[in-house]
């Protein structure tokens, strides 16, 4: 069985065509990092005073820290509801989460106009602001992540520490010092898993919350008491299609075993959790009476058309098909929808739906943040393949037939 | 995988815990209006600008900020509507409502934009940092040693008014009218758009008076003006009011709600996070999940491989 | 102790007899002053004393004005508040009228203003010309002081002080009440000034800090550093006409759509004549360095001469044959950092000097206008008036035109000030006066005669130039008659003007066009006619002169006058005539002979007020038979006719102050009816459009 593979670093070709192409993504990424602090954010970005925010917070941080969800999702599954079944796709959640944080973090700093000073909330509290609460949430959960990472790095390294020539004399006490790691995390772990799980649950319907400080402005198909809610929700439904939709690409652009046995049990519980978020989405929609914008042709319906129908509805009426959830190209069309629903939604809500009273033009992304932002994710990418490659992230099985 | 009850209903009441938790309690008590209790406060009468565009000229001196590239003196820039930016913290535009003088030629009407330094202001209780605070005087005082420069103020702010040096790479400001700050906190300061004002149709004074002042002039001259001071209630009141004869929609006001604007989000973090009740007692349901669903497990001589056969 | 004392010390006693007594007396002076001019009594509840009659002295009035518009007086905290209606129903017959006003004119400039910003100079106010205008006191002085005892009608800045005061809130501040008043009306009735620089003037700031010159700098390196703030106002300069010496000649009959007249193409005078190969002289007075030929670039920013108009140390002089550079001993640097509004000195370094030296071309135009004499011109001199606050300019364009020249900027007239009934008030005549404006400009009384105070050209034969062995005498200003570079020059002073018709045209030799070969050739000429209702009566100066003209083409010839090879060095008329028509771009057929030219110059300056104006009988000599009003209005013994009639310029009392009137001490008929168009006087024979009820020699006449 699947689940009894251990976790161990991947043998595949590194360097291969796609890693070239993350890497120029990259290197142009990085071009723009150092235009954006050679002229500033308007140097590369269509950020101007009527639309404050922009691609990087709509894709890079909301976004991101949605499809992020896949890491407490899982590890709430698998250790807090005892699903341990499922600790094989923990790991590269885990994984995921934490790069995707990290990058959340990186685009922040990025973003933000006194990068150097990414560190004031930390020291000037505001408790009333939304935005304090995510950044304090997402900052501390970037630690659990990191600190609920480490075994997996202590468990590579315990016991094949030599370091070369004369460094080789602090082999024992680095050999020690990784085994108190790994014997103290082992007794502490659950306080970092349940935490990453509250934090978690705190910051991403505090994304949610951000806003609705602005009641004016955005669009009122988003614009709902609940939208903490439906962020939380939402969240929590993507958490396993993103899981379903990495491991699908990672298994297959590595050779791997597809996981089905696992990804369709996780699925289920998706149409679950796509059901209530749906439900309250609709029934929020009903309750307030914003159908009546549903047809009336803007931009704004029709993206709110789509998100809802091809990334939540059709996906969830997917799962739904017993067949459909066996196949693994089905199952991952499905999960790819609402993963895309979800990060349409992200966008909708934070860059569609918001509609500054003044604005002479409306926002769309420079060259520059688009760089940029594929420049991170393929950072990300590349990263999670480097660690894939060296860590024990992946459970690596004998290849399979596909069923 | 069989889902068992068990499950659903740990997963089922996390959900509509969670559920409970974010939903807006009815929390108004929690939330107190922030509204210092005597600020200053400045009223503009539409009825009287002349649209000079001396007050531009003002606030660009006191602010010592760039000289615009069109004067001062040229209003042929009032052809178009502009908004307050980094390097103009208020701006006149001239309006047409369609009123006809005796000579059948367009009446303008100019409006002066600047922040309306609310009394319960969006941006403060946005700032993440705490780099923007409403000062007891009524300003929205904006402190740049503070700021990161996350710009969630400007996404907050209902009237759209902070604008940002986005060509500035290290140590860019968010920039709005600052009431005049550093002058009206001595004692007989004023704006120096007030000041400046050849006819004085903007009237610096204590909030609470000139709203008196406003009131009487509404009454004594109803034909002159609708019985309307805007910003006396919208969005929780704010320390710039306008009079006016023409119809604030039509001058480009928009129309907002009384509420002040933080209050949905700030009762909804204040009641999840006082005292952190929330988290913490999602930690603790979390815990017993664990706790429960574990329990099984680490009895059996901690083989995690025995749940599989669950499945 | 002697009884005798030394005289050192008689003169010590009686001076501090005379000191204390005029101590004394200045106190007494003073506390008499002060409560005459407490605001309160402008209406006293008292009974109502008659104004009195005679005239105040003008310089008194302005300082007066100055003096009043920097008071400070208690502020009034309870005004009665009422309605208009509601204060005329309370006023009944006791409102306010015109004889009630005590002062005619304001000076607005109150320190109250200027506490928090100080912007702009001190407002001219015609509280006259609005109080007859309006007729109604108290659409101005719309509330009155609570207190009983005080007057109807305060001053604004009783009521109206500092702005935002707590203790009355709402009651705005006295440069928004100013504003509002005059504005709010201004617009309603579409009527009189509105734009910030239509009343004020603005201050300039100091620009010794702002200057960075440091050695002996070029003019051209003054003006770039001028520039380096004032591009905009540089490239406004560059489409100016005092820049471009052409423009757009609205005023010229038949060459209203063109913009290419001026001195600097086919402007010709009786004078110099024209520009053309005269440069380095003729453009001395241009506002640029350096145009010394045709070949000067126009579109060069750093040549543009800011100094000469911008000058306020009265040090920064041209070289008069430096091609507008200026004179090599001027402190440019010092010039530079006390830059600051044009005044009369800067405007008159070319103006008052027109045709080379004072007041040699334009009579009216002339260095006394600069120093504070109310019988040279009432605005410049008795009311310190600068040029550009009638001659308004905007973007460096400054309206006013000429008859000299084609080229306006826009138009001043003396009604946009005054009104078309300029005689405000309720003094006898004025109805009289105000029916005059239909039919005369306010010159015509207004400027019996120009060329006061310094002896102008009147008339210049250059053919009898050439003659260096002629004996030269000197007339009677000692200046010599002949030179024998210019021919014979003929001066005048104190002039009698010319009257025409005058709509407003100017009808206009152009270079190039064929002379009048019937008589003397027009240079310029106002258009008018008697039977146009839009020509009005307008006093002109009209100079003469002889002047070459090409046998064949039959147009006048420009000579090359200064400068080497010029007729000034060479005395070959022939070789000048060449050189000048080549730089003119005309043909010159090598044969010349001199015509009689003639060229009207108007007079809108000199302006006197109405105690120097023309009397009723000067022009109208039938009113000196006259005893009374009674031959039309029903007698009243208390008006003095001949007082009225005859009010007005003294020539004796001129002639005795060295105006060289004397040959207008007697004069009757001063404008010539007949020559004008009419059959005789007017108030006897009937005016040009409708009989006067006085028409009765017409009548008389007939039989």
């Amino acid at each position: 069985m699947s689940a009894h593979a251990k976790p161990a670093p991947i043998e595949a070709r590194f360097w291969t065509p796609g890693v070239f192409v993350m890497v120029a993504f990259m290197l142009t990424g990085f071009l723009f990092v150092i235009a954006r602090y050679i002229g500033g954010l308007a140097a590369v970005t269509n950020l101007d005073d009527a639309h404050p925010w922009g691609l990087w917070i709509g894709i890079d941080v909301a976004t991101g820290v949605a499809l992020a969800a896949g890491g407490f999702t899982t590890a709430a599954l698998a250790h807090i509801f005892g699903r341990h079944q499922y600790e094989t796709v923990t790991r590269p959640a885990l994984l995921t989460a934490m790069l995707g944080y990290t990058f959340v973090s990186l685009g922040l700093v990025v973003d933000i106009g006194r990068s150097w000073a990414i560190w004031h909330p930390a020291v000037y509290w505001q408790g009333d602001s939304v935005l304090f609460e995510v950044a304090m949430c997402v900052m501390i959960y970037l630690h659990v992540l990191y600190i609920e990472f480490i075994p997996i790095v202590v468990q590579h390294f315990k016991g094949k520490i030599s370091l070369p020539g004369r460094l080789s004399i602090f082999d024992d006490v680095i050999e020690g010092l990784l085994g108190l790691t790994d014997r103290i995390l082992d007794k502490v772990m659950w306080v970092f898993i349940i935490a990453g799980v509250v934090l978690s649950c705190m910051h991403q319907s505090g994304l949610g919350s951000l806003m609705l400080i602005a009641p004016t402005k955005l669009h009122p198909l988003w614009y709902t008491p609940i939208l903490p809610l439906l962020f939380l929700t939402s969240a929590i439904a993507a958490g396993y299609p993103m899981v379903v939709f990495e491991t699908t690409l990672a298994t297959s652009s590595l050779g791997l075993d597809g996981e089905m046995d696992i990804l369709t049990p996780l699925t289920r519980v998706t149409i679950f959790l796509l059901g209530i978020y749906m439900g309250i989405k609709i029934g929020d929609m009903v309750v307030r009476g914003t159908y009546v914008y549903l047809l009336d042709g803007t931009v704004q319906s029709k993206a709110f058309l789509v998100e809802m129908l091809v990334g939540v509805i059709i996906p969830w009426f997917m799962l739904l098909t017993p067949g459909l959830r066996h196949s693994r190209r089905a199952l991952f069309i499905a999960c790819t929808l609402i993963i895309s629903g979800v990060a349409l939604n992200r966008i909708n809500v934070f860059l569609v739906g918001y509609q500054p009273p003044y604005a002479e033009t409306s926002y769309f992304p420079a060259i520059g943040e688009m760089a940029i932002t594929a420049g991170f994710i393929s950072a990300l990418i590349f990263i999670y393949k480097v660690c894939v490659t060296y860590l024990p992230v992946l459970s690596p099985q004998d290849q399979e037939v596909i069923p | 995988m069989k889902i068992n009850r068990r499950f659903f209903l740990g997963i089922g009441g996390t959900m509509v815990g969670g559920a409970l938790i974010v939903r807006p309690k009815k929390a108004r008590a929690v939330r107190k209006p922030k509204a210092p209790s005597d600020p200053y406060g400045c009223l503009m009468d539409l009825t009287v600008c002349v649209g000079c565009r001396k007050c531009e000229q003002a606030c660009n001196r006191v602010h010592g900020l760039p000289a615009p590239q069109v004067s001062f003196d040229d209003l042929r820039v009032l052809e178009h509507k502009r908004r307050p930016n980094v390097t103009a913290y208020t701006v006149v535009n001239r309006h047409y409502t369609g009123k006809l003088d005796e000579r059948n030629l367009l009446i303008p009407t100019f409006v002066k934009v600047q922040c309306m330094h609310c009394q319960d202001p969006a941006c403060v209780s946005a700032c993440i940092v705490g780099a923007l605070t409403k000062k007891d005087n009524g300003a929205v005082h904006y402190d740049d040693s503070k700021c990161m420069g996350c710009r969630y103020c400007m996404v907050a702010c209902p009237f759209q008014i902070p604008a940002y040096d986005y060509h500035d790479p290290l140590t860019p400001q968010v920039r709005k009218s600052t009431f005049c700050y550093d002058r009206i906190i001595k004692v007989g300061g004023k704006p120096a758009c007030a000041v400046i004002c050849p006819v004085e149709a903007i009237l610096f004074g204590k909030r609470s008076q000139i709203i008196k002042v406003a009131r009487r002039r509404i009454k004594n001259d109803p034909g002159r003006y609708l019985d309307r001071i805007y910003g006396e209630y919208e969005v929780g009141g704010t320390s710039w009011l306008y009079i006016s004869g023409d119809p604030f929609e039509k001058l480009g006001f928009l129309d907002l709600p009384s509420r002040p604007i933080p209050h949905l989000a700030e009762t909804i973090q204040q009641g999840l996070f006082s005292y952190l009740w929330a988290p913490l007692s999602l930690f603790a349901i979390l815990g017993g999940c664990m706790w429960t669903f574990n329990r099984k497990q680490i009895k059996g001589n901690s083989e995690p491989e025995r749940m599989e056969d669950n499945s | 102790m002697s009884l005798r004392m030394k005289p050192s010390k008689i003169g010590f006693l009686v001076t501090t007899v005379i000191l204390v007594a005029a101590a004394l007396y200045s106190t007494l002076a003073v506390t008499v002053f002060k409560s005459r001019t407490r605001i309160d009594d402008f209406v006293s509840t008292a009974p109502r004393v008659a104004p009195p009659s005679a005239p105040r002295p003008w310089e008194a009035r302005q300082s007066a004005a100055v003096q009043r518009s920097v008071e400070v007086v208690p502020l009034v905290k309870e005004v009665l508040r009422e309605t208009l209606s509601q204060r005329r129903a309370r006023l009944g017959v006791k409102a306010l009228q015109l004889e009630d006003m005590k002062f005619s004119y304001f000076l607005l400039n109150n320190p109250i203003i200027k506490e928090e910003e100080n912007l702009y100079g001190t407002v001219r106010f015609m509280h006259k010309k609005h109080a007859t205008l309006l007729n109604d006191c108290i659409i101005c002085h719309h509330y009155r002081p609570a207190d009983p005892a005080a007057s109807e009608a305060t001053r604004c800045s009783a009521c109206h002080q500092t702005a935002f005061n707590p203790e009355s809130p709402g009651r705005i501040g006295l440069k928004g009440a100013h504003h509002r008043q005059c504005m709010g009306c201004h617009k309603e009735w579409n009527k009189g000034p509105v734009g910030c620089t239509d009343c004020h003037a603005k201050n300039v700031p100091a620009h010794s800090e702002l200057i960075k010159l440091t050695r002996k700098p070029e003019p051209t390196e003054v003006t770039k550093e001028c520039l380096r703030c004032h591009d905009a106002q540089a490239n406004e300069m560059l489409t100016s006409t005092h820049w471009l010496w052409k423009g757009p000649s609205a005023f010229t009959e038949g060459e209203e759509k063109r913009i290419d007249l001026g001195k600097a193409t086919k402007t010709i005078n009786n004078f110099c004549i024209n520009v053309a190969s005269n440069w380095p002289r003729c453009t001395n007075c241009h506002a640029g360095y350096g145009w010394r030929d045709a070949s000067f670039d126009f579109t060069d920013k750093t040549r543009i001469d800011c100094l000469i108009c911008h000058d306020t140390t009265g040090t920064y002089k041209k070289d008069p044959q430096g091609a507008g550079m200026p004179d090599v001993n001027v402190d440019l640097i010092m010039v530079a950092h006390n830059v600051g509004k044009p005044s009369r000195r800067t405007c008159g370094e070319c103006h008052f000097s027109g045709g080379g030296e004072d007041p040699v071309k334009h009579g009216g135009l002339n260095p006394s206008l600069d120093f504070h004499s109310t019988s040279s011109d009432v605005h410049m001199g008795g009311l310190g008036f600068q040029c550009h606050e009638c001659h308004k300019t905007r973007n460096h364009k400054i309206a006013g035109r000429s008859l000299a020249l084609p080229v306006a900027e826009g138009s001043r007239t003396c009604e946009d000030c005054h009104t078309a009934v300029p005689h405000h008030g309720r003094e006898l005549l004025n109805h009289h006066l105000n029916r005059h404006t239909e039919h005369l400009a306010c010159m015509t009384c207004h400027n019996p005669v120009y060329a006061k105070h310094n002896p102008t050209k009147a008339f210049w034969d250059w053919s009898t130039a050439g003659d260096k062995q002629r004996k030269v005498k000197k007339n009677e200003f000692g200046i010599p008659d002949y030179n024998w570079r210019y021919g014979d020059i003929t001066w005048e002073k104190s002039v009698k003007p010319a009257y025409a018709w005058y709509n407003g045209k100017v009808r206009r030799y152009i270079l190039g066009d064929k002379i009048n070969t019937r008589g003397v050739t027009l240079l310029t000429e106002p258009v008018g006619d008697i039977n146009d209702p839009k020509s009005r009566i307008y006093p002109f100066k009209v100079m003469g002169g002889l002047q070459a003209v090409d046998t064949v083409n039959n147009y006048l010839l420009v000579p090359h006058l200064f400068g080497p090879g010029g007729y000034l060095e060479d005395l070959n008329w022939t070789k000048a005539f060449a050189d000048g028509m080549a730089a003119a771009g005309l043909s010159y057929s090598g044969q010349y002979k001199w015509v009689e030219t003639r060229m009207y110059l108007g007079l809108p300056h000199e302006v006197v007020a109405k105690k120097f104006a023309l009397s009723c009988v000067q022009c109208h000599a039938g009113l000196k038979t006259e005893r009374s009003c009674g031959r039309c209005h029903q007698d009243k013994r208390d008006v003095d006719f001949k007082k009225l009639a005859f009010q007005g310029i003294d020539f004796k009392l001129a002639h005795s102050k060295e105006s060289d009137t004397q040959d207008l001490l007697h004069r009757t008929y001063y404008i010539d009816f007949e020559q004008l168009g009419y059959k005789g006087d007017p108030i006897e024979f009937g005016g040009r459009f409708k009989k006067l009820p006085l028409g009765w020699r017409s009548a008389s006449k007939k039989e």
